[in-house]
């Protein structure tokens, strides 16, 4: 046989050390990614927002939104004389701290 | 010099030059995936000598027989080529031209197009070869994975011949061979030379992008009339807007926020009257998070080639070869370049997402497309390229197949016999009982010599035998199917948590947990002023870790095994 055809022929079966293209043949080892642990938020409260205790109930002081807005019974109170009759309030109504509308009912003398 | 019955001729650059050439005759070799080469001498003309204009001129040399009263009875050509190299001899006289058939030269103007209808059944990979190579480099790339050659053929064109011989085209018995000693010389390549046993290990490496979407949210643990019964602190939907999207990692989809009661009378035995001006706090909220990232594969098959007639024959002749390739995906724009965090942006709808309404269409951040949901409900899509795939892994064993059917044929039969023009490289020839030996085998490389002083004209032949111990059945050489990776999920998958109520100034002596989960309050005024114990008023949400099964680098191993079956061409030798 020929030189060059036994030489081509060794060529063949030893030249996959390196790829023809000098290509990597091997990868370098994957880069290792970091672990995804678990995690945690936690949100504390604003300390400036005045936020009250509750959302309900009716915050002190009481203040009568107009005297005019109270009514009447038309039953009176009258003195035990009979010489004076003093109306009887039915409602009142006030805001409170929160500008929340309170109303007051009264029950009609007797 | 005796009388010839035959005579050379050449044409050069169009006009017969044969009555010019001098008593050293022609000679042409060729040889398997070689150029051919061949020789001649002219009687320099008169007058001023040309050499320059003679390279690259074209020239045919023909074998022509004739009666010994010099009647044509045949012209048949044995090369075409060009001038390679012409010399001048002044002491003679002479020009010497070294001529080639330009094999290397026409396959190197060949388009790629064309080379790939000369080399059909061929495997080529840009995984495993270079993209940018020329017509050559291209062409022999591409022989590197078929069991045979381009060669030109007397007329000058390119034809592909297999390896393998083919049913015989001429058959020489023993008064059709030149005596010699012996006369067909058997020469078998040593135990050495041969290769029965590949294994490939051919890693492939890909990334798979992960999505879990992980729902939760948080309720507040009394009712109305507990709650007005028992007032508690409550959070804002601010501090649950911070804690959703504080979860590191995880990208919050869409928000929805359940607002305290509304102003009105409860029926609570007695009933109570309730008003809510505090629009800011809620007493539920549920979210969707989503959480991207990505997993390296390594898929790691072992591709085990083996001729097995030859390792019972020959023993196990074994070559070990890795490859890899690889597939890019663009983990950090999936995963973003800090694990993800990204702040959502989410748009706030029915709300400006402090005092009312929810945050996100709930189409954010969706699936890749492509991406399906696997056992674990996460959507899943693995980035690869499974035709480069397949090409590339066909294209490795295609050559370690042809390595092994070349490794079987370095076995030479040699022998000459009177020149035959039929005879050349694409051609399968059959020796019968010559000398003993009886084979058959496709011409790997041969000469004609036209000797002009001793009259004879003969055709050197050398044959390869391919030898394997038996006949055999090879297998295709298909990729095989890739394994896939389907870990088992556990039985609770990681994901989000949000909910839990704990609240001090209980009465009790409890003291608060930084670790629990959900809401952390107060209740007020206290239930009891002895003990009080009092809690931060803060919401915690929780996530579990993702998994190592679906995060950890992983390789995935896998076997493939083909049989390759050298030819066992017709050999056999009488002492």
């Amino acid at each position: 046989m020929s030189d060059k055809r036994l030489q081509e022929d060794l060529v063949s079966l030893t030249e996959y050390a390196v790829d023809a293209q000098g290509r990597q043949l091997k990868l370098p080892p994957a880069k290792v990614k970091a672990a995804l642990p678990a995690v945690a938020a936690i949100a504390a409260k604003n300390n400036d927002q005045q936020i009250p205790a509750t959302g309900g109930g009716i915050a002190s002081p009481l203040t009568e939104t107009d005297i005019a807005d109270r009514t009447y019974h038309a039953a009176y109170y009258t003195s035990t004389d009979g010489l004076i009759q003093i109306p009887a309030i039915a409602s009142m109504k006030f805001t409170d701290a929160n500008s929340a509308e309170v109303m007051l009912e009264f029950d009609s003398p007797p | 010099m005796g009388t010839r019955y035959w005579r050379e001729v050449v044409v050069l650059d169009g006009v017969d030059v044969s009555a010019r050439l001098t008593d050293d005759g022609v000679t042409t070799s060729a040889e398997e995936g070689g150029q051919g080469i061949f020789n001649l001498t002219l009687k320099a003309l008169p007058g001023s000598v040309n050499l320059d204009a003679l390279r690259g001129k074209a020239v045919t040399v023909s074998y022509q027989t004739r009666t010994a009263g010099g009647t044509i009875l045949s012209t048949e050509l044995l090369m075409t080529g060009n001038v390679d190299l012409p010399r001048y001899d002044p002491g003679r006289k002479t020009i010497s031209l070294r001529c080639t058939d330009r094999r290397d030269d026409r396959i190197a103007l060949l388009s790629k197009a064309a080379i790939d209808a000369l080399t059909p059944g061929a495997k080529w990979s840009s995984d495993v070869f270079e993209s940018e190579a020329d017509s050559f480099q291209y062409a022999s790339d591409r022989l590197r994975t078929l069991p045979g050659a381009l060669d030109c053929e007397p007329d000058g064109d390119i034809v592909y011949t297999a390896w393998a011989a083919a049913s015989p085209h001429i058959t020489f018995t023993a008064s059709g061979i030149f005596d010699g000693e012996p006369p067909v010389q058997v020469e078998v390549a040593p135990a050495s030379s041969i290769r029965n046993r590949t294994v490939l290990e051919l890693t492939y490496r890909y990334e798979i992008s992960y999505q879990r979407e992980a729902s939760s949210g948080w309720t507040y643990s009394q009712s109305t009339c507990q709650y007005l019964a028992t007032p508690t602190t409550l959070p804002t939907r601010d501090m649950a807007r911070r804690a959703a999207e504080g979860l590191s990692g995880w990208l919050l989809r869409s928000m929805s926020f359940t607002p305290l009661w509304p102003t009105g009378t409860y029926a609570c035995s007695p009933d109570v009257n309730f008003i809510n001006n505090q629009p800011q706090l809620i007493i539920g909220y549920s979210a969707v998070w989503v959480k991207r990232w990505t997993q390296t594969i390594d898929e790691i098959i072992t591709v085990t080639l083996s001729s097995t007639q030859s390792i019972s024959t020959y023993g196990e002749r074994r070559a070990d070869k890795t490859g890899s390739m690889s597939t890019d995906f663009d983990v950090e724009d999936y995963e973003g370049p800090s694990g993800n965090n990204q702040a959502a942006a989410l748009s706030s709808v029915g709300g400006d997402g402090a005092s009312g309404g929810s945050l996100g269409s709930g189409s954010e951040y969706p699936p890749l497309a492509g991406a399906v949901q696997n056992d674990w409900d996460d959507w899943r899509k693995e980035h690869t390229d499974r035709t480069a795939w397949a090409g590339w892994i066909e294209t490795h064993i295609a050559i370690a197949s042809v390595e092994h059917l070349a490794s079987h044929r370095l076995n030479r039969a040699v022998f000459a016999v009177p020149l035959n023009p039929g005879i050349a490289v694409q051609k399968t020839l059959r020796v019968n009982s010559v000398g003993g030996v009886t084979c058959t085998g496709k011409v790997v490389a041969m000469t004609h010599v036209m000797d002009a002083r001793t009259g004879e004209a003969r055709t050197d032949v050398e044959l390869a035998l391919s030898r394997a111990g038996a006949a055999g059945v090879s297998d295709p050489l298909m990729a095989p199917t890739p394994p896939s990776y389907a870990p088992t999920p556990p039985p609770t998958v990681g994901s989000v948590h949000a909910g839990g109520n704990h609240y001090g100034q209980d009465g009790t002596s409890t003291t608060e947990d930084d670790a629990w989960t959900g809401y952390r309050g107060n209740y007020v005024p206290p239930l009891a002023v002895s003990p009080l114990v009092t809690f931060s008023d803060s919401l915690r949400v929780d996530a579990d870790e993702i998994e190592a099964a679906v995060r950890d680098n992983t390789e995935l191993p896998d076997t493939a095994a083909y049989e390759v079956a050298p030819p066992h061409d017709e050999l056999s030798i009488a002492a």
